[in-house]
């Protein structure tokens, strides 16, 4: 009982991490976080240099990055917001640990690469972080939902999914 | 009555949760970003460049210590260079403390500068030697600035007394407050024409728009 009650909190923690997270960059401009993406230089102009693809065409990187941009926070919220309530908890574990995995790799790039980003804008304008900083949290936060998707079905205290469990 | 004697199904029950966060956020924009209601006027004056009936006007909101602003900067003179009596320039002053530590006293600096005429032969001295001043510690940076405005031929003894002036204090933070109405949050943020761009890539991509140019 207490690994339920410890794992229904760790899902309430994470949802809510996310929720307010995607809440601040969406409240923001989009140009603000278009302009963190772009400043990680993974579609961008500058991009070929690293991706090390001769085809790849600056328009479609362009396109790329205004993709993310307008996308990435509305799928941090709304799955931060089904994990807080309980609802597809599995399904939203995995979707935030897939996010927390790319936001990772993205932040390990731009510290490979010695990228001189001021601040790494994952938690919008409310704190900013260093990249080195940022990357560990990233790699505990992923190794936290890791452990949530593996024991999804002890943190459904106070969810909607027990509403729905077919008998 | 519980969800479960209600007997919606969980797809539906999810499809609605998803549309309500979503609206959730409209709602919440509505009410936390009121700079969208208004728009962000050019106002002239001795920090402006070209005319106010150019067909693109910008308003740049920059700190003088960020090295993306320095990147602006070079990219807007090789474009009014380029276009001459076609775009409008406005700088306001955007410091960002809190990652920049000669943020404000840049911006007091140039604004002294500014009130001397020099605004943006000042603003140019910046940025092209900001890799200079960057690292130094206060004291040698306003060092250099003093230098900077030696150089200019200022009345320095003018300038000192109106660096520490909290009648210029206050402009730099009218227009950061400003900027922060109307959406800005880091440096550089253009205005063109009304539509905001942040970043040297964005502003490329769009005066190239505007200007009908095509880029390389």
């Amino acid at each position: 009982m207490k690994k339920a009650y410890f794992l229904t909190a760790l899902r309430f923690l994470i949802g809510a991490l996310f929720v307010w997270t995607g809440f601040q960059k969406l409240m923001s401009h989009y140009e603000n976080f278009l302009y963190v993406v772009q400043s990680y230089e993974i579609f961008g102009k500058n991009s070929r240099e690293f991706l090390y693809i001769a085809a790849f065409d600056e328009s479609l990187g362009e396109t790329l990055e205004v993709m993310v941009a307008w996308t990435l926070p509305w799928i941090e919220f709304v799955a931060g917001m089904f994990l807080a309530m309980g609802l597809w908890i599995r399904p939203a574990a995995s979707v935030l640990g897939v996010l927390t995995f790319i936001f990772a790799a993205a932040t390990g790039q731009a510290l490979l690469r010695g990228l001189p980003i001021d601040q790494c804008g994952c938690f919008g304008e409310g704190l900013t972080l260093p990249l080195r900083v940022t990357f560990l949290i990233d790699i505990g936060l992923l190794a936290l939902i890791v452990i949530l998707w593996k024991f999804s079905r002890m943190s459904d205290l106070l969810s909607f999914d027990r509403y729905f469990v077919k008998k | 009555m519980s969800i479960k004697e209600l007997r919606i199904p969980k797809r539906f029950f999810s499809i609605v949760m998803a549309l309500a966060c979503i609206s959730l956020i409209h709602i919440a924009r509505f009410y936390i970003r009121p700079g969208e209601q208004s728009s962000l006027d050019p106002k002239g004056g001795i920090r402006s460049i070209g005319s106010l009936s150019a067909p693109v006007k910008i308003i740049e909101f920059s700190d003088f210590q960020c090295p993306a602003c320095r990147e602006g900067s070079f990219v807007l003179k090789r474009y009014l260079k380029r276009h001459p009596g076609q775009i409008y320039l406005e700088q306001r002053y955007f410091p960002v403390g809190a990652i920049h530590r000669h943020a404000y006293r840049s911006a007091y600096f140039a604004e002294c500068a500014a009130q001397q005429g020099v605004f943006w032969e000042f603003y140019e001295l910046l940025f092209k030697r900001q890799s200079e001043w960057d690292e130094l510690s206060g004291e040698d940076a306003d060092e250099m600035f003093l230098q900077m405005a030696f150089s200019l031929k200022l009345d320095v003894d003018r300038l000192q007394v109106c660096v520490d002036s909290s009648k210029t204090h206050s402009v730099i933070l009218e227009d950061k407050v400003n900027g922060e109405k109307f959406g800005a949050k880091a440096t550089p943020t253009y205005f063109i024409n009304g539509s905001m761009v942040v970043g040297t890539d964005s502003l490329e991509r769009m005066l190239a728009k505007v200007l009908g140019e095509r880029r390389y």
